[in-house]
């Protein structure tokens, strides 16, 4: 291809005139110098996050009353054509409770407006708990904002309307037993410009066996579906060294871990390293079903059969230090999802074959040395770094 | 400036330096991935904060410009990431079917080689990238490889795929393939 013409009508899209001007100068000089006191300016932070918490005390009640009920801008988000109308729910207050959550979940996969999203709580009788901002961007000369809301479903009674639910949230299993709420939903929203946009979705519910049901859905990871634990609240107990790791990775205390930690665990590393021998994971089953975020697996010294590692559903990397896999062949039932794998520091003595046998992977880090038909991994597509 | 590091330049100095000689270069480059001015404007500001922060990071190992460049890739990839830039998508694509103007945009006539500068921007990031930094920024591809943190081995797999979706895009009508394959 001709180089410089390439070069001379991707500018041409980009625009003819310059991008880079004096204001971008001035811009930084201006930010730099009003980011730079950062602890002498203490006080004045103090005030300005009183004068924020007023605030949007004042902002949180206005827009509790508002938020559905009048659109939000003068766009008319109803008439979106690019949006994707959600199915249809047609609940039937008999029905039983996971008929319903099955409903409100193909609602949420739909990714649906706001209003949308109203129209389906209405439907389903839900009432809204609480409405909150929970956090501010800027990007683009914009303000984004990032709101929660929970919302409760009761059970219809014969005496007439449910009182709203105004316990704790996330609601506790007790409200659930005790008939208080039947499906609690939380919500998470990015507001800017003209849009609000689902970002994430949480249900929890009482199963037919009486087990508190999480399920949480993000919708930019359109590749995983649903996420779900049971009794999210129930304390985990696991040897000491594998609380001590997840403790880190969620910022818990170990004793203070849950299976609701278990399930948006995304990364965890296990460092043995200080023990003699190798440090063999021998947990409950159900722990390891509950990793579903789990993405990133570090084991120093240790080692988690696949068995076991296979119920993470959606691991994508491990790294294996010290000699815990020799060719692989307790570890790669456990395998078959991850795309980067790093043997670079560990004892892995095996074959280009071995490593061929994880279909998903696409990196490998290991010592062309210990491989002696490496080039075969790359014959076969695969990216050998060193 | 033959050896840029912070023993030499205080941070002032090297972002006054890195703002005269590349600031068009990294503007251009941010504006190929997130294709906004605005959001260009914005993410520029945040590259030259880092840049004036990690000053001291910097040994010199590899030139300044593909450091510099790194760090707007990264920064460029992190706002690709957000929800924010979500929801910027969908406000685009509104507005373009709302807006006849800018669907009459599209419609002009181009050259050849306009189409196929459009063509390279639509290409999704990890394809785009290296082809913009290989023509937009005249990097060689142990540059781009260091630039974007990326293997050498897979820059070259990338721009070898990168080529076939253009041709790909020729053979849909629009472009002459002659010009992919020269």
């Amino acid at each position: 291809m001709d180089h410089q013409r390439i070069k001379e009508a991707i500018n041409r899209q980009i625009g003819e005139d310059p991008l880079f001007t004096d204001r971008d100068k001035e811009r930084f000089y201006k930010n730099k110098l009003k980011r730079r006191p950062r602890f002498p300016a203490a006080p004045k932070i103090v005030t300005v996050l009183l004068a924020f918490i007023v605030l949007s005390g004042s902002f949180y009640t206005f827009i509790k009353t508002d938020w559905f009920e009048q659109p939000s801008s003068p766009t008319q988000e109803e008439k979106d054509p690019t949006e994707e109308t959600p199915p249809a729910p047609d609940p039937d207050p008999e029905e039983p409770t996971h008929v319903k959550v099955e409903k409100l979940k193909e609602v949420i996969t739909s990714i649906p407006s706001k209003s949308k999203m109203k129209v389906a709580i209405d439907q389903f009788k839900g009432t809204e708990v609480e409405f909150k901002l929970a956090d501010t961007e800027s990007a683009d000369g914009k303000e984004y904002e990032l709101y929660e809301s929970y919302y409760a479903f009761a059970r219809r009674i014969e005496s007439g309307n449910q009182p709203a639910y105004d316990g704790p949230l996330p609601p506790p299993k007790e409200a659930f037993e005790n008939g208080e709420i039947e499906i609690s939903m939380k919500l998470n929203w990015v507001e800017g410009g003209e849009r609000v946009l689902l970002n994430e979705a949480t249900l929890l519910y009482l199963s037919e066996e009486g087990d508190l049901i999480e399920e949480n859905y993000k919708v930019h990871e359109r590749e995983r579906n649903f996420i779900k634990v049971k009794n999210p609240n129930e304390p985990v107990v696991m040897d000491d060294l594998i609380l001590r790791s997840i403790a880190r990775s969620v910022d818990k205390e170990p004793d203070a871990i849950t299976k609701r930690d278990l399930l948006y665990l995304e990364e965890l590393t296990i460092n043995a390293s200080h023990l003699s021998g190798i440090y063999e994971v021998d947990e409950d089953i159900e722990y390891f079903k509950a990793m579903q975020s789990l993405f990133v697996l570090k084991l120093n010294q240790a080692i988690i059969p696949g068995e076991l590692l296979k119920e993470v559903p959606y691991l994508d990397q491990a790294t294996f230090v010290g000699p815990t896999v020799d060719d692989l062949s307790r570890v790669k039932e456990g395998l078959q999802t991850i795309t980067y794998l790093n043997l670079i520091n560990s004892s892995f003595r095996g074959t280009a074959e071995d490593i061929l046998e994880l279909k998903s992977l696409n990196i490998v880090r290991v010592d062309p040395a210990v491989v002696p038909n490496y080039e075969d991994l790359q014959f076969e597509g695969m990216d050998v770094r060193w | 400036m033959s050896v840029h590091t912070q023993t030499h330049y205080t941070r002032e100095e090297a972002v006054e330096y890195i703002m005269d000689q590349y600031g068009e270069s990294l503007k251009r480059t941010i504006f190929t991935y997130v294709k906004n001015h605005h959001t260009t404007d914005d993410i520029f500001q945040d590259v030259l904060l880092q840049i004036y922060r990690k000053w001291d990071r910097f040994n010199g190992n590899s030139q300044l410009k593909t450091w510099a460049m790194r760090i707007a890739i990264n920064r460029c990839k992190d706002y690709l990431r957000s929800p924010i830039h979500r929801i910027k998508i969908a406000t685009d694509k509104w507005r373009e079917q709302k807006d006849p103007h800018y669907t009459e945009q599209k419609v002009v006539q181009k050259e050849q080689w306009d189409e196929i500068a459009e063509a390279i921007l639509h290409l999704p990031v990890k394809y785009r990238e290296v082809m913009i930094l290989t023509f937009q920024q005249d990097m060689t591809q142990k540059q781009i490889a260091e630039a974007t943190g990326t293997p050498l081995s897979t820059i070259k797999t990338r721009m070898q795929r990168a080529r076939q979706l253009l041709r790909e895009k020729a053979d849909e009508g629009g472009i002459d393939p002659w010009i992919i394959n020269e």
